[in-house]
């Protein structure tokens, strides 16, 4: 009995067996099914995590709209959490970092890879306008400047969601203030004399209409890097150059002559002073020797006249004699016949 | 079982609502704009960021727009000034789209917006600029240059217009190059390399004047300095002379042997060394060499 009964079970315990086998399986396929989606799940939420590096701060748009209220917009550097796409984007700002830009708009034409010196010889006789770039001054000459400037994202807000490309705007502001100050400069004060006040006064330019546009940006500092005439007339400029520096050396030579002409007749007119000096007081020396020994002999020459004047007579030719350098005697002879005498030199014992 | 059901449940009306949404649900991203259309008519202007509700398509679209400022530069450009100058001149503006509606409608995209620009900055840079000098931008005398006046009557006439025509709000604008035609430039050169030549003369002969007056300067300030010198001694030896007069007075006494003295004087002043000196043997004390002396008295 059994085994008829268990004949036509026999299936239907594989099938039950079968459901059963296949029941299991589903019921692992679910579980890791549900695993999976839950794994995804997190996975999905946990990609919400972005990090801020340091000199960077980042905005979340949480359905299009800056997430967070007041200071809590701006993410700071660090590990942050949103939700992930599609609700919500994360938009990055280079802030903190300082920018360098080079700007060459108002310089002439170079051609890339040549060195300086070969760039250096004009290559027509006229500026072409959409290559070479310069400025008109004040008194309608042409010079040639470049520029460097240094600037932050100050308010990294209005940077990316209210400009398009500040930079660009930047850039172009920065020709204009430069070429508004031109504008009004003579070409001698911006080349040579007054570069740095030209400097100052077209970063005050810039800074006002940064102020009035707010691009979100700062401006640390505006470098001028070079302002030069054009090639073509840079000649002439070195020799307005060569002039002063002749005229400045003619007109200090001319100086040194004059301190040494005024110093040699102040000695000169010293020497002059002193010696008439030295003549008075010799003057007044002798005349009162004289008149000293006038005194002194004045009273042996009351007495004996004639003996006084002899032995004063041959005091002196005592002392006259031995520096002579011949004396010759002459005798004249009764006859009328001369003798000559000679001594030639004085005798050493005088 | 039940639980697991549910989440599968959960799950998947999760993902049809989801997909539901994205048919209705779209956003405005912060810095732009968007105008909705119902059945290709306007029907909201959409300013501010955020996720807003729309009918599916075909019903309703949405056109977005960069709602940030843009700046757009006009090509450099020959215009006239009213003394008959040619310059060369580029104006930048800073632009944004104010009202999505008209924007959409009148101009369309982006890029026929700065066409349509272009057009205003030209028009109104060649005829404000025609009324004005050469000298109004580019002069030394600052009270005679007009250039901020001049880029704000540019900007005014560009901004009505832009408003009022295209839903486009001016922000900003500025003129960013003058320059000149390239055949000027050669002109300029020849002016800048004349001046500077005269500069370089007038600097040469300057220095060669001033040099001549500052030695004449000199050699006179000598001559006078030499002058005063000499005037002075010649005042002082006067003074010792005077002195020397008063100390002769006693020679009154006796003038005969004041005359002796002063011949003894000048003769050692006289017979100086070298001198060869001729006496005759009968003057003493040579008149011993004639023989002998009657010395009795």
């Amino acid at each position: 009995m059994t085994t008829p009964e268990q004949q036509p079970n026999s299936p239907a315990r594989a099938d039950d067996a079968g459901r059963q086998a296949l029941a299991d399986a589903l019921r692992v396929s679910f579980r890791l099914l549900t695993l999976a989606i839950i794994i995804l799940g997190i996975a999905y939420l946990l990609s919400g995590v972005f990090s801020v590096r340091e000199h960077e701060r980042a905005y979340v748009l949480l359905l299009g709209r800056i997430a967070g209220i007041a200071d809590d917009r701006i993410k700071e550097p660090g590990l942050h959490w949103t939700l992930p796409k599609p609700f919500s984007e994360i938009v990055r700002v280079p802030a903190e970092r300082i920018q360098n830009m080079e700007i060459n708009t108002q310089w002439f034409f170079e051609q890339p890879g040549l060195p300086p010196e070969e760039q250096a010889s004009p290559s027509g006789n006229a500026l072409t306008p959409d290559r070479d770039g310069y400025v008109l001054t004040g008194d309608a000459n042409i010079i040639h400047i470049r520029w460097g400037l240094r600037y932050t994202i100050r308010d990294p807000e209005r940077f990316i969601f209210y400009h398009d490309d500040p930079v660009m705007t930047l850039q172009k502001e920065m020709d204009r203030a430069a070429m508004l100050v031109a504008h009004r400069w003579p070409v001698d004060r911006l080349l040579r004399t007054d570069i740095e006040a030209y400097r100052a006064e077209v970063d005050q330019a810039l800074q006002a209409r940064m102020n009035e546009l707010a691009l979100g940006i700062h401006v640390h500092r505006l470098d001028l890097l070079a302002v030069v005439p054009p090639r073509q007339t840079a000649y002439a400029f070195d020799a307005v150059i060569e002039a002063e520096q002749d005229r400045s050396r003619n007109i200090s030579a001319a100086r040194a002559y004059a301190a040494r002409a005024r110093n040699e007749a102040q000695g000169e007119a010293s020497r002059i002073l002193s010696a008439s000096r030295a003549a008075r007081q010799r003057i007044i020396s002798e005349a009162s020797a004289d008149a000293d020994l006038f005194q002194s002999v004045l009273p042996v020459y009351r007495d004996h006249p004639a003996m006084l004047a002899e032995t004063l007579r041959q005091d002196r030719l005592r002392a006259i004699l031995p520096r002579a350098k011949q004396h010759i005697a002459i005798r004249k002879r009764d006859d009328g016949s001369q003798d000559v005498r000679i001594m030639i030199g004085p005798s050493p014992t005088h | 079982m039940k639980n697991k059901n549910l989440l599968f449940i959960l799950t998947g009306f999760t993902v049809a609502g989801l997909l539901i949404l994205l048919q209705v649900l779209f956003i405005v991203r912060e810095g732009d704009a968007a105008v909705v259309t119902t059945f290709g008519k306007p029907t909201r202007d959409l300013t501010e960021a955020g996720p807003y509700f729309r009918w599916p398509w075909p019903i309703q679209r949405v056109y977005r727009f960069d709602q940030r400022t843009q700046c757009f530069e006009g090509p450099y450009e020959q215009i006239l000034t009213r003394d008959g100058k040619n310059l060369l001149i580029s104006l930048y503006v800073g632009w944004r789209i104010m009202e999505p509606t008209p924007f959409l409608e009148r101009v369309g995209s982006m890029e026929q917006a700065e066409r349509n620009l272009e057009g205003l900055l030209r028009n109104y840079t060649s005829a404000t600029l025609g009324q004005h000098p050469f000298s109004a931008l580019v002069n030394v005398h600052a009270e005679a240059l007009r250039f901020l006046s001049i880029e704000e009557e540019i900007k005014q006439a560009v901004q009505n217009e832009a408003e009022t025509r295209y839903g486009i709000h001016v922000e900003y604008l500025g003129i960013r190059r003058i320059g000149l035609p390239e055949s000027i430039t050669t002109r300029v050169f020849e002016r800048m390399r004349a001046e500077r030549t005269e500069l370089s003369e007038r600097y040469a002969s300057e220095g060669e004047s001033e040099a001549l007056r500052i030695r004449a300067e000199a050699d006179s300030e000598r001559e006078q300095t030499l002058a005063r010198a000499d005037a002075e001694a010649k005042r002082i030896r006067a003074e010792g002379e005077a002195m020397a007069a008063e100390a002769y007075r006693i020679f009154a006494e006796d003038p005969k042997l004041a005359v002796f003295l002063r011949k003894l004087d000048v003769m050692q002043d006289v017979l100086t060394n070298r001198t060869t000196l001729i006496l005759g043997t009968d003057s003493a004390p040579f008149d011993l060499l004639q023989g002998p002396l009657d010395l009795e008295p």
